[in-house]
Order: C-alpha cells, then structure tokens, then sequence
C-alpha cells in the first residue's frame, strides 16, 4: 500500500505536466482574448498591455516562461484581477471550498449510504419507493432551483436559517444541503444497486432462508462488497465537491473557488484558469488513489499497482 | 446498525439545536447603526483607479476619492480638490486652482504634483492603463502613450505652482471639463506607489483623500470602508460602509426583504420582483445615459443600401420592449438620450411598417423575397436574448423575414465582433462622461468602436465641429443635425431602447441621490429615524 | 464442468429479457411513459400539430398563468408554454438518450480495457481519465462549438466529451472485482477467449451499476444541454429544450411558477422512468432474478 501511494505521487508529474500543457493550448485556440472588450482599446495601447504580460512573445517562449515559473511554485497573475497573484488568490478561495466540499460530502455520504441500503433491505416497500423518489428529485431538479428554494423557505419564509453569505457556522448548512443534493441522490441509487448485488447472491439467500436476521456480520459482509462501485465514484465526487459547486457559490454568494472554473475562462484570465485547473487535477489525484487504496481494504483480492 | 441509527440520532439533534439558537437572534431595529450595506455584486478587479475601467471599482474608489471637481446629482461639475478654474484660450488651457487644506488619509496635503504624477503614470505606456485614451485631448498625449514621443515631459501637463494644474489641449473640446470629475483623473501618490508597488491598494498601504478609508477588503466577499474623520467637506454622517459581493440577484433581493441590505439597484434586482414592487415607496426608476441599438454592417450588402437599414428601423415597435423587458426601459427612436443637450423629438425614427415594406421593396426584396441569409449576432448576457427574440419576431411580423439569431460566448462575441463585424448585431454603449460627444463619437471613421464601420464625411465634419464649438446652443444644433442624420436619414443604427435603473432605498436611509451616470456617493447619507 | 453450466443459462436470459422485463410492473409502466414521451418528440417532428399555438408564436397575453386557451400559461413573449414544452421534447430526449448511449459505449469499452487488461494498461488508462476530468469542460465546450458550429453533432460531441468517465470508472471498478470471482477463472481455465469472457461473462454481472450510471447521465445530459446555450452551442432562439425552459423560468420562480415547473415536471418524469426501467433491465437480464 506504501508503495501504492508514493507511485502515485510520482506519476501525477507526468499527469500535472499533461494537463497543463492542453489546458495551456487550448486557451491559446479558443477565439477571444483576456484583453477584447466591449470598448475597445487603440492597438497601441493593447500591444503596451500584452508586453506587460509577455503575450507578445511566440507560444513556445510563453509556454517556458510558464512552465519555468510553475516549477517554483508561482501560478502567475490575473489579468482581470489586475494586482493580484493567482497564488494569493487560491490561497483565499480553496479553504473555504475546501470545508463546503468537506461538509457536503460527509453529508452525501451518510443520507446516500443510509437511504441506499435502507432502499435494497426493504425493496419493494413503500420506504423503497420513497427513497426512489427522493433521489429522482435530487437529480432531476438543478442546484440552482434548489438553493432558491431553500434560501426562500429556510431564509425569508420560515427565517430558521441565514439567507445567505458566509459569516458563521449557521451560514453553512443550506449551502452544504444544496450542494449534497445530488451527489447523495446518485450515491443511494448506486448502494441500492450494488447492495442489491450482493444481498441476491447465493450465500446471503441461504444465510437468510436458515433464519439469519440482516443483521451486524451479514450487513457488513453486504456493504464491503457493496461498498466498491460506491468508493468507485467517492473519487471525482470528491474533487467535484471540493473545487466548490459553482452553482452554490455563487447562489448563496461564498467567496470559494468554485466561481473560478467559470468566470475564469470567460474572461480568459489565463494563469488563474491554469492555476485552478492544476488545484483541481491534484485533489482529484490524492481522490483516486485513497479510493483505490480503499479498494484493496473492501476487497483484498484486487490488486492495483500505480 | 446501531452506529448508522446513533449518528443520524446525532445529526437531527444538531440540526434541532442550530435552529433553535438561530431562531433566538433578534435586534431593536432593522438596520445597523450608522452603517450602509450596499451589494457591489462582483469583485473590484482593482482598486487602482489608473490602472481599472471596470464601473465596479468605480463605485468603490468614488466613495473613497475626490478629483479636481466632482458631479452633482445634476451631473454638473462643482469644485472639489480644485477651488476655482479658468478656461483659457478659446478652450485650449485649463487651469485649476487647488484648495490648500486637502489632505491625504496619512496626512500629507494634496499638491498638483500628485494630479500632475497620476496623470502623467496613465499615460505612460509601461502602466499599460486602459483608459489612456482619455486623455488623448491633451498635447503629445497620444504620441506619447503610443510611443511616438519618448519623453513625457512633452505632454501638455504642467504645475506652475504647488496648487495650481495646468492642462494644454491639442484642440479645443467642449467636454473636457467632465473628465476632470473622472475616477482615472484623481490624483496619486507617487511615495506610496513606488514603496509597494502592486500592493499599494491593499488596506494596510492605501491612502486616500475622499469621504472614506478603506478599512477591510476580503476578495470576493465584501468591502468595507470607515468615515474619514478628516474630509474636507466633513466627517460622513455614517460611520461604515459595507459593500457585498453577492452575484446572484435573487440571492440579493432576498436579503434586502429580510433586512440585511439597505439599498439595492439593478445588479440586486430581478425582473419580476421590479414589477412586484413598482407601486411600492422603495422603489425608484431613472433613465441611465446608456443607450441599446440595432447596429448594421454598413459594408456589405445587403445593409450597405441605406433602404434596408431604414426598413429594418421602422418595423420596429420600439413600444415592446418596455412591455417584455419589463424594468422601465425607455423606448429611443434616436440616439442622444433626452437628459441631454442636442436631444430632439425630430432627431426620431418613426415605427411605420407599410413604409418600411415599401423600402424593402424599392431596395429589391418585395415582401423579402429574395432576401439573403442574414443573422443576427448577440452574446448570452442577462436579458440580451429577450431582446433579441423580441427585434426578431418584430421583424418577422412587419417585414416578412426570417432572421436567425445567432448566439456566442461572450469573447468569443467580442473577437467576431472586432475582427469582422457580422451584417447585424445587437450593441450596446454606456456614456463615459455626461456629454453627446460620447454618444456620437462611436459612429465617427475612426472610432475604434464603430462597429458598423461606417464612414460618412458630412457626419465626422458635424461632430468634429461640434465637439469644439463653445457656445452651448451652436453645439447642441449641431449634434441634433448629426443625430437625425445618424438615426432617421441613414438609418446607420436602429436606436431600441435607453436602459434605466431600478433601485429599492429601505425607509431609513436617507439622502441618497441617484444620477444618469450611475455614480453611486455615499458622504452625505443617513441612518435611522 | 462448472463453467459450461454457467454459460447456458445466461444465453438463455438474454433472449428472453424483454419479456422478463414487461413482468415487472414499474417497467411496464415506465415503459410506457418513455413510449409517450418519444411519440411526443415524434409527433413534433413530423410537424403534427397538438395545440393550436405554434412553438415561436408570440400572442398579447404576456405571462399569463396556466388556463384553458393556454394550458400551462405563457412566457414573457406570449408564447404558449405548452407548445414550447411538446417542442422542446424533441432535442431533450434525443439528447438524453444519444448521450447515455455514447457515454454507455465509450465508456465501457474504455473501462473494461482498463479493468481486464492488467495492471500497467490499468494505470495508463486511468491517468487518461484523470487528465479527461481535471480539463476545464467549458473550455473544451466552447472549443467545440467553435469548431464544430451549432446544431446536434456540437452538442452530442460536447456532452459526450464530458459524459463518458463516470461509466469508464464504474465498468473498470467492476471488471476488477469480478475478474477473481470463481466463474471468471474457471472460463479462463476452459480456454474461452477474452471478448467472450467479457461479453457473456463479465458484462451481465456488472450490469447493475452501470445501468445506474447510465440512467444518471439522462438527466445530467438534459440538464447540461441547456447551459450549452451560454457558450454558443445549442440552440437559436426561438428554439427550446426542456433545459432551456427550465433555466428561462428560474427568475420568475416566486411570481410565475409556471414557467419552471411545466419542464422541470418532464425533466423528473423522464428520469423517473428511466430509473425504473434501469432497475427492470437489471433485474430482467439477471440469472439469479426469480421472476
């Protein structure tokens, strides 16, 4: 497992440098540029601007003098966030996407498991109905209707919640539900399937025909191996929460990263879509190998290697 | 199972005890004491007022500086840093004579170096500042900022003493004046800036001379700024000024209802809760000096025929969009809004659709037969495509064509739109300064904004003159010729409509003021009964 | 012996999975309101029509709450919601199916390379999904509406791109787990080639989370198709979708309902459907299911 964990540290080099390096490109073919805008400036005073930023110069030198300064930790600067570093930036915005992400995930994870195996155990039932139900809902109705509904009916209606911001510890729990909607929607659909699996199969049937209740061995027999397609997900999940909805953020106005995915590339402010590209890929990376080294706890008969 | 039943025991008791405690917070009054919370709606991309263009930051730094003079609520220029000035030489110099008793935040007074050294820093081509071109008036300016002159000391600014500001022009303009009250023109500091160079505007380092310091500024989140003790025309009679950064409306609008806002304008206000609220004391409505058009490459066919470009402008009834938009737009049937000078009822296009067909016609195209393929170009901006959707449906009616419309990312928009403009497009243009000339510039040869590329001898001669002309009723005639040339004759542009502004003001605040430009000063404002 | 005995049922299901499927009574009924649907989108194609308002026919009656003359009221144009609605079926359930179908068939080939293939083909192949996830979609969203311009292909193009990892990650998760179970080793013993351990045996078994996955990415491609119209791609006014519908009517959540619940109403039937006919199609191609 140690070795497991220092060859991904290792392979995520090359993977980091790959998507830097399209990410880099595919900024330089869209059409648009970070200094077009509605009024328009004298070409001169553009080509004053573009010096500043080395984007005079050929791509191949652009892309090393990035590359150069990326090796040193610096993420560049913003164009439209005309003196601040990409670095600083970050700095502000991850840890507050960071515990959104955080708390939205633990609370996806323990309604989408719960209501999952509740759904298989009593499958057919009214309660496995219900649970369907809800979770189609979860889905099917976007972030953004949701969060407007809750700010209406939590924030001004029944005024049990703040209306929005990010001032204290109350100011998290709408956002977080919001947020952990549809990720728990699909993770109780996804137990629900694979607990199906597994409570289906031979062995279960026949410990239960012998009168065994599902019960504490037998439960934790069904949800390891359930467990698997599950964890499957929990990786990009992860990632997705924690570079913070860009929906959530932005209804319920939370200074986090999420805004930045966006906004970013609209403005085509490129080190900052860079930068935010690599903070993705990396947390994404650390995701993917805790999951597969969960993997090798759930079921020891799958060996991944690197 | 017991542990899965024991935390979600755990997690409703949590929730139980949150709402229970959030249900207990309560206050005497709605508001805060002496504080203004304002929604800003998006981060200041600087603070920096030689180096940003960006109308958010603009609202930020006119709370935090004054320039030579300042607007008031007419949008007429009253004395500020400067006391008294004299224009000289039939409207070539301008000289400014400073108070002596402004002071900067750390103490130090306002001297004309400090206007001398901001203006001089957004000219210079390293700063790479965006609005330069504001000061293209002056002598050398232009050469200088685009490097044809090397030394900056040649440029038409100078100092002849520590409290007076001289300004050389090239030529003489008629609006020169208002750039004086312009964020980009108030002055810096040069100690400060070159000590901590990009991290000047940072709250620890920043220092300013207007109603307000700045206090805090969390990115992305929210600005706040305290009364400045030592203003020269007094101490604010509010001690903060807290300004949010909530981008999403509904979110906005919703904490104004529960008090938590106390005044909101179009950025924190959606449509249907303008019509909800239309009746209410709250609620106000000003036209806005920023006009929406139709515009036409006049280059290509089949829009280079002045016929077809005037069919399209009358078939429009230019009385929906009040009726879809729904935000009190004003219908404008010409280009120069009526708040200001040159404005003439005559200057309008009428909405006549049997004529328009019969243009359409003489033009080759009877009932649009025959019409070639033609889209209509807009980026995905807020109400931009009800708009659209609307000119279309107008067109389809009262002409018989079919006009597809055409929607793009919005720099993806700017880039078509700079390198080749489509045959018809959706623009629009904000004033930078309270003066036609803003307005009828952009349709000039060589603005580097005209879209329509279109170039009229007869209509730069108008505005060049008119630009320079002195005599406010001379000037006035003359942009109201150009104006009906522009929008009735040539039909270069089909004027929709004059966007406005919204805004809700909660019953305890008092004294504010709003204007055309949208420039949003808080000094002189209340809080409480 | 044990593996030739495993082999024939499982040919046996195959053949009779649709009328195990119509057994199921959510199935059936799901079934059915999938077939409404598609004749719906149909219907509208052919140009066959089912209100007496055409889809881009602006009236007076602005905004105008759900009534006989407009059964589900109108928009901010007068036009007919309903109308709009029947409409916009067409891209919306193409859409949704044609992109579960390209993520179905992308990503299981991708990910059962990845799961049966061996270690080093694993990693390689699973780098390249990490490298898929961590590009900006809408970076590559507008590449592609640049490239590729307006219409269906764009938009199919575009939402696939985005689509396909969630279904690779599941399949290739699966494949690991179940290339150990013993049916699968004593296949390998009996000398039965790889395509054919994976089709008849691998597959089947791993049917249920995916066939989950693939019911999600119906409504992810609904609901994504309508903010592709921010970056160019999708549709021209005065054009709609169930998305676009949906994301019109938000503002007017509180004063006119109207406008977001009527598609947001399709949006949920659809994928509610789908959902139960996701379970049946589990259950029906499942050996071990007693039906």
């Amino acid at each position: 497992m140690f070795r497991l964990v220092i060859r991904r540290m290792l392979a995520m080099i090359p993977v980091l440098w790959l998507i830097a390096t399209i990410t880099f490109v595919l900024l330089r073919i869209v059409p648009g540029g970070p200094f077009d805008a509605e009024k328009s400036l004298p070409p001169e005073v553009i080509a004053n601007i573009k010096a500043k930023y080395h984007l005079d110069k050929p791509l191949t030198d652009q892309y090393l003098i990035y590359m150069g300064r990326l090796a040193s930790g610096d993420l560049g600067v913003s164009y439209k966030y005309v003196d601040r570093s990409v670095n600083d930036i970050l700095r502000d915005a991850l840890p507050v996407s960071l515990l959104l992400g955080f708390l939205a995930l633990t609370l996806a994870t323990t309604v989408g498991l719960t209501l999952g195996t509740i759904a298989a155990v009593k499958r057919g039932t009214a309660i496995d109905a219900f649970a369907m139900f809800l979770s189609t809902v979860g889905v099917s109705v976007p972030g953004f209707v949701m969060g407007a509904l809750f700010i209406f009916v939590f924030g001004l209606w029944l005024k049990l919640l703040p209306v929005a911001l990010w001032e204290s510890p109350w100011h998290m729990i709408l956002p977080a539900v919001t947020l952990a909607l549809s990720p728990a929607a699909y993770l109780a659909r996804l137990t629900r399937a694979s607990v199906l699996e597994v409570i289906e199969k031979d062995w279960v049937r026949t410990a239960r025909s012998k009168g065994l209740p599902v019960n504490q061995t037998i439960l934790r027999h069904i949800l390891r191996n359930a467990l698997i397609p599950v964890a499957t997900v929990l990786g990009p999940l992860t990632a997705i929460l924690i570079t913070g909805s860009f929906v959530v953020e932005y209804i319920y106005a939370i200074p986090g990263m999420g805004r930045f995915f966006i906004t970013a590339v609209q403005n085509r402010d490129y080190d900052l879509v860079m930068g935010t590209t690599l903070v993705f890929a990396v947390l994404l990376v650390i995701a993917n190998a805790i999951v597969d080294i969960s993997y090798q706890i759930l079921d020891p008969r799958i060996r991944i290697e690197g | 199972m017991n542990a899965m039943k024991t935390s979600i025991c755990g997690l409703l008791l949590l929730l139980g005890i949150s709402i229970f405690c959030t249900g207990c917070q309560r206050s005497d009054h709605a508001w805060e004491q002496d504080t203004l919370r304002i929604n800003i709606a998006a981060e200041p991309p600087s603070l920096d007022w030689v180096i940003t263009t960006d109308s958010t930051s603009f609202d930020v730094i006119s709370n935090l500086m004054i320039g030579l003079t300042q607007y008031t609520p007419k949008l007429t220029c009253a004395p500020a840093c400067a006391q008294s000035w004299e224009i000289l030489e039939g409207g070539r110099v301008y000289r400014f004579h400073l108070r002596k008793d402004v002071l900067w935040s750390d103490g130090k007074p306002v001297t004309a170096h400090d206007f001398e050294y901001g203006w001089r820093r957004l000219l210079n081509p390293a700063t790479g500042a965006q609005y330069a071109y504001f000061l293209y008036d002056i002598k050398n300016a232009f050469a200088y900022n685009t490097g044809l002159i090397k030394d900056g000391s040649q440029v038409g600014i100078r100092c002849p003493d520590d409290y007076t500001f001289e300004i050389e022009l090239e030529k003489p303009s008629g609006y020169f004046i208002y750039l004086s009250a312009f964020c980009p023109t108030m002055p810096q500091r040069q100690d400060i800036i070159e000590k901590w160079g990009n991290h000047w505007t940072d709250p620890e380092h920043f220092v300013s001379n207007g109603p307000f310091l700045l206090s805090k500024w969390e990115h992305e989140y929210k600005i706040e700024l305290v009364a400045n003790p030592h203003f020269i025309e007094g101490k604010p009679k509010i001690e903060k000024l807290k300004m949010f950064m909530i981008p999403e409306q509904g979110t906005a609008f919703a904490l104004y209802e529960n008090n938590q806002l106390d005044f909101i304008d179009n950025r924190s206000f959606p449509t249907p809760d303008v019509e909800r609220n239309r009746t209410s004391s709250e609620y106000k409505n000003i036209p806005l000096l920023r006009g929406n058009y139709i515009g036409f490459n006049t280059q290509k066919v089949p829009f280079s025929d002045e016929r077809v470009r005037l069919a399209f402008s009358m078939a429009i009834d230019r009385t929906i969009f009040p009726k879809i938009l729904r935000r009190g737009e004003r219908p404008q049937a010409a280009w120069i809004p009526p708040e200001l000078i040159g404005y003439s009822k005559d200057s309008e296009i009428t909405f006549d659709p049997v004529k328009a067909r019969k243009l359409l016609a003489d033009a080759g195209f009877p009932d649009g037969r025959g019409f070639p393929k033609v889209e209509l170009l807009y980026p995905n901006r807020e109400d931009t495509k009800l708009v659209v959707e609307a000119i279309q449906d107008q067109i389809k009616r009262n002409l018989n064509l079919q006009v597809p419309l055409l929607n793009q990312e919005w720099r993806v928009y700017l880039e078509r739109l700079h390198r080749d403009p489509p045959l018809v497009f959706r623009g629009s243009w904000g004033a930078d300064y309270p003066d036609p000339e803003t307005f009828m510039n952009l349709f000039t040869t060589h603005n580097g904004n005209n879209w329509t590329h279109w170039s009229d001898p007869y209509y730069d001669d108008l505005v060049t003159k008119a630009r320079a002309e002195q005599d406010k009723d001379k000037r006035a005639k003359l942009y109201e010729t150009a104006d009906t040339y522009l929008c009735k004759s040539k039909a270069t542009i089909a004027p929709t409509f004059l966007s406005t502004q919204n805004s809700m003001i909660k019953p305890w605040v008092h004294g504010i003021d709003l204007n055309a430009l949208d420039l949003q000063f808080f000094k002189t404002i209340t809080i409480g009964n | 012996m044990q593996a030739i005995q495993i082999a024939e049922p499982v040919k046996n299901v195959e053949k009779g999975a649709f009328h195990r499927l119509l057994k199921i009574g959510s199935a059936r009924i799901a079934l059915f309101v999938i077939f409404v649907l598609c004749g719906l989108a149909v219907v509208s194609y052919l140009g066959i029509p089912l209100s007496p308002y055409s889809y881009d026919q602006t009236t007076e009656s602005l905004l105008s709450a759900p009534s006989w003359a407009h059964p589900m009221g109108t928009d901010e144009l007068g036009r007919d919601l309903f109308s709009r609605v029947i409409y916009g079926s067409r891209l919306s359930i193409s859409i949704g199916f044609l992109t579960a179908l390209i993520a179905f068939v992308i990503g299981t080939i991708y990910g059962a390379i990845a799961g049966y293939g061996g270690q080093v083909l694993d990693a390689v192949l699973m780098r390249g999904i990490d490298i898929a996830y961590a590009l900006p979609d809408l970076l590559v969203m507008i590449l592609v509406g640049v490239l590729i311009g307006r219409g269906t292909t764009g938009i199919l193009i575009a939402l696939g791109l985005v689509s396909w990892m969630g279904t690779a990650r599941l399949v290739r998760a699966q494949f690991l787990q179940l290339q150990h179970e013993e049916f699968v080793e004593a296949a390998r013993a009996c000398g039965q080639p790889t395509w054919q351990i994976i089709f008849k045996h691998l597959l089947p078994n791993a049917i249920g989370p995916i066939i989950v996955a693939l019911t999600f990415t119906v409504p992810s491609a609904i609901l994504a198709e309508s903010t592709l119209s921010f970056i160019g791609l999708g549709l021209s006014p005065p054009a709609c979708s169930w998305g676009t519908l949906a994301n019109d009517g938000f503002r007017a959540l509180r004063t006119d309902p109207h406008l977001i619940f009527f598609p947001s109403l399709f949006i949920f039937l659809t994928v509610l459907s789908f959902n139960f006919l996701g379970d049946g199609l589990r259950d029906a191609l499942d050996p071990r299911t007693r039906l």
